[in-house]
């Protein structure tokens, strides 16, 4: 019986999502990447706005959140994510952003964009 | 008996668990009919031929009601509809076209590399604070080619971006602060919009709404290739870098270190693009860093 309740208590552990809540993508567009480098290689590419799942992981730098998109899991820059739903200019602009018409390739380095940006802002008085 | 009720613990747990990581947002990608239950019932229903129907059961009315709400209904979707169809406002639109200029000549900028942290965010920003500019947001790509040297691009409202060549920056050995100069004469430019008026774009589609034409697909053609000519081969003339060149003086000359650091910059710029092949078309897009220490240079009094 202790040998079941034991394999009972394993398998609910093993199958625990460690799901810590949800965030939005807020840039443009951007990348998932394999560790928590920004020149670490890119598992997916993510949309403003979309919805991604923070999950837990013990050894986090401080500005990386471990995060689940569909089927991949990675990094990215807390910076990049936000509790409240962004304004995005994909959701604004829909027709003229389709029009558009950006290949793979061209929202690969969109997404790269900003891992390359130094980004800063002046205080507000 | 206990084994029977051990497996079905198991079970149900492992049933909670799948269900538990389904994804939400699979549900949503279902297709939903928009189409209201007025709007079905007025499709399925011909009331032409049951007129004299509702005329004598007094329903006449309440088919007017009806109708009339379709209607309604038929021009909020309309509208709903149309509202997708705008050209992006000219607040949002200077970002978008930057990036996707920059997006598109990723190449040849060959800003895609692993840098550290040169700390030159930090500089500019103190820079900004110590000369009043506040709440000002910029961005600094550091591009790995001598093809554009140092340019700022309009992002809207308080927000700019920066390009910065490394192979500059290494060449001249320039500090921190010296970079956070060479920025600033950027931020002029742009807070100035000299950049945008030297595109020579007619911008005044933007904002405005295509639902009943087509999309201008060569607008933005026009802007980027516009964007290249400027920054690649025209740059800037005479008069607005005069221009710029007495709005640093006039902004520096209250804190005499900088104003210096500034002199020195051009000063290192000027003799080293006269020296340098690779940087002669620097005079085209900044004429000219001799001109500038002669501007900033205080007049001669004749006696």
């Amino acid at each position: 019986m202790k040998i079941f309740v034991f394999i009972f208590l394993l398998s609910t552990s093993s199958f625990a999502q460690t799901t810590m809540g949800r965030k939005y993508f807020s840039n443009f567009l951007g990348h998932v990447h394999k560790s928590m480098s920004k020149d670490a290689t890119s598992l997916t590419i993510v949309q403003c706005s979309h919805s991604v799942k923070i999950l837990k992981e013990n050894n986090l730098l401080a500005d990386w959140n471990y995060v689940q998109v569909g089927e991949d899991k990675g990094y990215v820059q807390s910076e990049f994510l936000t509790d409240k739903k962004p304004d995005c200019f994909q959701e604004k602009y829909p027709k003229f952003y389709n029009s558009v018409g950006l290949d793979i390739s061209e929202m690969y380095y969109w997404g790269k964009l900003y891992d390359q940006y130094f980004q800063g802002k002046s205080k507000i008085k | 008996m206990k084994n029977i009720l051990i497996l079905i613990l198991l079970i149900t747990n492992l049933l909670t668990h799948t269900s538990a990581q389904e994804d939400p947002e699979a549900k949503s990608t279902k297709k939903i009919d928009e189409t209201t239950f007025e709007e079905k019932e007025q499709k399925l229903i011909d009331y032409s031929n049951i007129k004299n129907v509702l005329i004598n059961d007094g329903l006449e009315k309440q088919q007017e009601q009806r109708e009339k709400l379709v209607k309604q209904i038929k021009v909020e979707r309309k509208s709903i509809s149309k509202d997708k169809y705008f050209y992006p406002t000219e607040e949002d639109f200077w970002d978008f076209i930057s990036e996707l200029w920059l997006v598109k000549n990723a190449q040849i900028l060959s800003w895609d590399f692993p840098k550290p942290e040169y700390g030159i965010d930090v500089a500019f920003k103190n820079l900004l604070e110590k000369l009043g500019y506040f709440n000002k947001h910029f961005k600094i790509l550091i591009v790995n080619t001598p093809t554009v040297v140092h340019f700022g691009l309009p992002a809207g409202k308080d927000s700019y971006i920066f390009l910065l060549s490394l192979p500059f920056v290494r060449s001249l050995d320039l500090t921190k602060v010296d970079i956070a100069l060479v920025l600033l004469e950027d931020f002029f430019r742009l807070e100035s919009k000299t950049f945008i008026n030297n595109l020579k774009v007619d911008t005044t589609i933007l904002g405005t709404n295509f639902y009943d034409t087509e999309v201008k697909k060569d607008f933005i053609q026009t802007v980027l290739k516009n964007y290249s000519r400027v920054i690649f081969d025209e740059g800037f003339d005479f008069q607005q870098q005069y221009e710029v060149t007495k709005e640093m003086d006039r902004v520096l000359k209250s804190d005499p270190a900088l104003w210096g650091a500034y002199f020195r910059v051009i000063n290192k710029i000027d003799k080293f693009i006269k020296s340098d092949l690779l940087y002669q078309k620097y005079l085209k897009i900044y004429p000219s860093p001799e001109l500038q220490i002669q501007w900033l240079s205080p007049k001669k009094k004749v006696i």
